[in-house]
């Protein structure tokens, strides 16, 4: 098996690695790994799915580095951090680093689902690496927002008001909800010692269990890709239609160019769809467009840390009658909707998300049709783009409180 | 009972003894804030309120303690003593009851606003528009003379 | 532009015997003016887009549809131009001249990149319609001529849009550009650019039933069969985004300018806005049947069940249709002092309140929009095009015609609520107030008189108030 990924090393070399293989079996786990068959056509947009773990491990190694002088006290969170930005440059761009590295890895994770959910890779065999995606999205935004509380500022003491008080309009058990995660009635120390336990050991641990169960499963069934790699769409509806005679045709390379191996399984219901067309290596084909996209997206959040650093207001205080409190960018649209529901509907707040995130969660069991080019599935795209778009507006709406308009 | 079969039970118990044994002391101190405070509830001299403007809500800070657990230095929260033409005298927090931001007098519009959501209260904090579903919270108050005292303690459960 | 603010205008006193007639023209010209480029605004968005989407998917069809969208814009600004001249010349300076004036005093730069964003989207709507031929070899390229007329439109729209919310909620500049940027802008020109999109998509829907109800050959009829279905697809779709946009848009009404918002929500406008979301109800419960009528003509799943959401649809209808007051207005029913239940022989009907029972009746409508469109969607491939009934055709019309009630209406109450003012606080139709005070107008207190009439139905004057006995329980001595 080896022999097959090792042709033609050198003696010592190869004696060693079989050493190691004979013991380990790592060599040859590491060299499936890296010469996996992905599909060859779209591969740019299959980077976000790399550049999002390379993200978080920025977010990992930043966020570690920042609990040696991190101190998540009341009296002394805010000092610490004021210590950092007044003396401590190299810390400073270790905190810019994590903030901005937050920012964008959302932004990724949004591109990366949008990708996914248009190429219809969430379809079966396929399931369940969209529910672990949603998850993941899910315990990110949680990672983002437990976090917004630690610098314990006005801007963070604010957000941890609002954002604690969001679940106590849970009926029956919300109020308690809410003491649990505050410690009391009120926000105070025990909520900032409580959101710093969630945000570095309890989100995260479960964000890194997902993670893996997240690559396993990519790699079980294999990269799906998107349409375009495939012999061509489910069905062509017989409508009045004709070609558009001038659109340049592509040329499509008639064969496979390697043997495919069995990450990708033939199901009778989706033959269509079992192997891509062309194929390349994943190392390092891919992995040079995804080192290329994750070094781009590093390279702003190294940008935004050496330029801007972490912002850091005041210390927190809750009297204060000329504080405005703004959310997070990306919960716009969620604090959008805490503005237009009246006092009678206040529970809305809840379900719409809650249902939002059933939605997302049960899309690939509602959406069983074999069809995955998304202009072919208007069933499922129109409705989706609408709640975007929905998503879009909101936030737009919601923006103007950031510019103080 | 087979061998086997008492090892499979016997697992099973096992686990879940194993599994009290972290849930309880964990569970318990987790909710332990649903049933006991530990802030001591303490009377703060405001002022005095007897120059107050008539119906001009009027800014006073008071430090409170905010301890949950240990001691930690008291914090300061406004009081917001609105002086009515009958005499009355209350003692508003700024707490909005929709979701806790701070709500602010705006004299143009005649009314508290919370600038977070939209949330307006009139001038006896009755909640008059936007999202909030209860009126704006006062503290506890006494007077002693033209001396306004409050309390850490809210006049309903937020 | 702030350098102009301080300039005193000529006293300029109008005759006041006109005003009706004044009010008259104006109000027609204007309505034809709104419908007019609404159309053109959405033709210029939708048509790129659809071009774009007949390249992507290969089909004939939405290429024949986004050419029609340019000869329709072709048309229209031969024509459209001249109308636009004697509107402005004739209406503007010659009878609104002080007003116009005031607005181009203050508003000077977004005229005129609006004016330039005008005449950028004349020559890309002639490069886009007549090149369609000679580029056929260059798509990509002529597709991104699609793509600067779409850029040009929406910046026309939105120059357009600063001066219709600065017109309304003219509040203070914080920085230069603040003038520009009042706090309605941005939520107006989202919720405008959604509908224009939506009106044009109904305008292709009613215009392609006639077309397909007068058509001679199967070829024609399955082309405009298809295309009315593809334009009640995209105006209901964009049509179920404007209740929660234009509840933000209402919203920040409220918060900047009370007087309006008031008299659009529960004042002399309040019957209007009940026929706007009547209105919008029975275009949903039209799309809903039409999805009907074309699932149960194909026999495809999901037929019942869009049949009980249309009924489901007609009914919250009817519950979004009752009126609050039984009288044109809250003030008259306060004034004849009948301001309780209709059962205790009052004028009020609790069960049509904003809150929470409107609202809830909106959110219904976007739901069940969104369950109509996804059913259809799904039973769609079933659909064969060309064997429509004239039941669709005439639901497709229905809607056309609804989409231009619903704009009109909408303008007519964005434009009547701020009547008598012009200008928000600023300047009046026949001016009794005084111009040259730029900006005096602090947010929230136009509507200072209305609110103060404002009675018992949402402010409780009944103040709770506290004896002091029972709220000081002395249990430790300060």
């Amino acid at each position: 098996m080896l022999k097959a990924y090792l042709p033609d090393r050198r003696r010592i070399q190869r004696q060693v690695l079989d050493w190691i293989e004979e013991r380990t079996g790592l060599v040859e786990l590491l060299y499936k790994g890296l010469y996996e068959a992905v599909p060859k056509r779209g591969a740019w947009a299959y980077a976000l799915g790399s550049a999002t773990l390379v993200l978080i491990l920025n977010q990992l190694i930043t966020g570690i580095v920042l609990t040696t002088i991190y101190v998540p006290s009341t009296t002394e969170a805010w000092a610490s951090l004021e210590y950092i930005k007044k003396h401590d440059e190299f810390a400073q761009i270790v905190r810019g680093m994590h903030l901005y590295g937050a920012y964008v890895l959302l932004f990724v994770i949004g591109m990366h689902m949008f990708r996914t959910f248009i190429s219809g890779s969430y379809k079966r065999p396929r399931e369940l690496n969209w529910v672990t995606g949603v998850l993941l999205l899910l315990l990110v935004l949680g990672m983002a927002i437990t976090g917004a509380f630690l610098p314990w500022d006005t801007a963070a003491y604010w957000t941890a008001v609002v954002t604690t008080n969001i679940p106590s309009y849970t009926p029956v058990i919300g109020h308690a909800i809410r003491a649990i995660w505050r410690g009391g009635n009120f926000v105070g120390p025990m909520t900032l010692v409580r959101t710093y336990g969630l945000h570095i050991w309890v989100i995260p641990s479960m964000l890194f269990a997902l993670i893996g169960a997240h690559l396993y499963l990519l790699r079980r069934h294999g990269e799906f890709g998107s349409h375009v790699n495939y012999r061509g769409s489910y069905r062509n509806p017989p409508d009045v239609v004709e070609d558009v005679a001038e659109r340049p045709q592509r040329v499509e390379p008639p064969a496979v160019h390697r043997e495919l191996e069995p990450p990708y399984p033939a199901l009778p219901t989706d033959d269509l769809w079992a192997a891509p067309l062309e194929v390349e290596d994943f190392y390092p084909s891919q992995t040079f467009k995804d080192g290329l996209v994750s070094l781009v997206l590093m390279a702003v959040v190294f940008g935004l840390a050496i330029s801007y650093g972490a912002p850091l207001e005041q210390l927190a205080t809750p009297g204060t009658v000329t504080y405005t409190p703004v959310p997070e960018w990306f919960y716009l649209p969620l604090d959008q909707l805490l503005v237009l529901t009246p006092s009678y509907l206040i529970s809305m707040v809840l379900w719409v998300p809650l249902a939002g995130v059933l939605l997302l969660l049960g899309l690939p069991f509602f959406d069983r049709d074999a069809e995955r080019n998304p202009l072919e599935r208007p069933a499922i795209v129109v409705p989706a783009m609408l709640i975007l778009v929905f998503l879009l507006a909101l936030t737009a709406l919601g923006s103007g409180r950031l510019f103080n308009l | 009972m087979t061998r086997r079969r008492f090892e499979v039970l016997a697992t099973q118990a096992i686990g879940a003894v194993i599994g009290c044994m972290f849930a309880v002391p964990v569970v318990g101190w987790l909710i332990d804030p649903l049933f006991r405070s530990r802030a001591p509830q303490v009377w703060r001299r405001v002022g005095d309120v007897s120059r107050v403007p008539y119906e001009s809500p009027t800014v006073f800070e008071v430090s409170f303690p905010v301890q949950q657990s240990w001691k930690v230095p008291e914090s300061k929260y406004v009081v917001y003593v609105v002086r009515h033409r009958d005499g009355g005298i209350d003692a508003f927090s700024n707490i909005c009851t929709h979701m806790q931001c701070p709500v602010r007098w705006e004299p143009p519009l005649g009314e508290f606003l919370c600038p977070c959501h939209g949330g307006l209260y009139n001038l006896s904090g009755v909640n008059v528009g936007g999202p909030p579903p209860k009126p704006l919270p006062k503290w506890k108050s006494r007077m002693r003379g033209p001396t306004l005292y409050v309390r850490n303690q809210l006049n309903e459960s937020i | 532009m702030h350098l102009f603010l301080d300039v005193p205008l000529p006293a300029h006193s109008p005759d006041m015997g006109g005003l009706m007639g004044y009010r008259i023209a104006i109000g027609t010209i204007f309505t034809f003016h709104i419908l007019l480029a609404g159309a053109v605004s959405g033709a210029s968005q939708l048509g790129p887009f659809l071009e774009w989407l007949g390249w992507m998917r290969r089909r004939q069809s939405y290429e024949r549809v986004a050419r029609g969208l340019g000869r329709f814009l072709v048309y229209y600004f031969a024509f459209g131009s001249a109308a636009a001249i004697l509107a402005i010349s004739a209406l503007l300076v010659g009878l609104w001249g002080h007003a116009w004036a005031e607005i181009n005093r203050i508003l000077w730069w977004p005229f005129y990149i609006e004016a330039w964003s005008f005449v950028m989207m004349v020559i890309g709507v002639y490069v886009w319609h007549y090149t369609w031929d000679a580029l056929r070899r260059w798509k990509v390229l002529h597709m991104c001529i699609g793509g600067l007329l779409v850029i040009f439109s929406i910046v026309q729209v939105a120059m357009i849009d600063i001066v219709a919310s600065y017109m309304l909620t003219p509040t203070p500049p914080k920085q230069p550009i603040g003038v520009w940027l009042n706090p309605t802008w941005y939520p107006l020109q989202i919720h405008t650019i959604i509908a224009n999109l939506a009106y044009i998509a109904y305008l292709i829907g009613a215009f392609s039933a006639i077309r397909f109800l007068r058509a001679k050959t199967d070829e024609e009829r399955s082309l405009y069969d298809w295309a009315g279905s593809l334009g009640i697809i995209w105006g209901t779709a964009l049509t179920l985004l404007q209740p929660v946009v234009g509840y933000s848009y209402a919203k920040e009404i409220q918060l900047q300018a009370y007087g309006a918002w008031y008299k659009m929500m529960e004042g002399n406008l309040s019957l209007e806005f009940l026929a706007q979301i009547t209105l919008l109800g029975l275009m949903l419960f039209a799309a809903a049947l039409y999805f009907w009528m074309r699932l149960r003509r194909a026999r495809a799943r999901g037929r019942s069940l869009l049949g009980m959401l249309s009924v489901l649809l007609l009914l919250t209808t009817i519950f979004a249709a009752l009126p609050y007051q039984f009288a044109f207005t809250l003030d008259q029913v306060q004034a004849a002092g009948l301001n309780r239940p209709f059962w205790e022989g009052g004028l009020i009907n609790p069960f049509a309140a904003m809150i929470p029972y409107k609202i809830l009746a909106l959110t219904a409508y976007t739901v069940f929009g969104i369950a109509i469109i996804y059913i259809y969607l799904r039973g769609f491939r079933d659909v064969r095009w060309g064997q429509a009934g004239r039941g669709e055709q005439r639901a497709l019309i229905f809607l056309g015609v609804a989409v231009m009630a619903m704009i009109s209406l909408m303008g007519f109450i964005r434009e009547n609520a701020r009547f008598p003012d012009v200008i928000a606080g600023h300047v009046q139709e026949f001016h009794q107030k005084d111009v040259n005070q730029p900006n005096v107008q602090p947010a929230g207190s136009a509507g200072d008189s209305t609110r103060s009439a404002t009675p018992a139905i949402s402010i409780d004057p009944v103040r709770p108030s506290p004896s002091p006995g029972q709220e000081t329980r002395p249990s430790r001595s300060p």
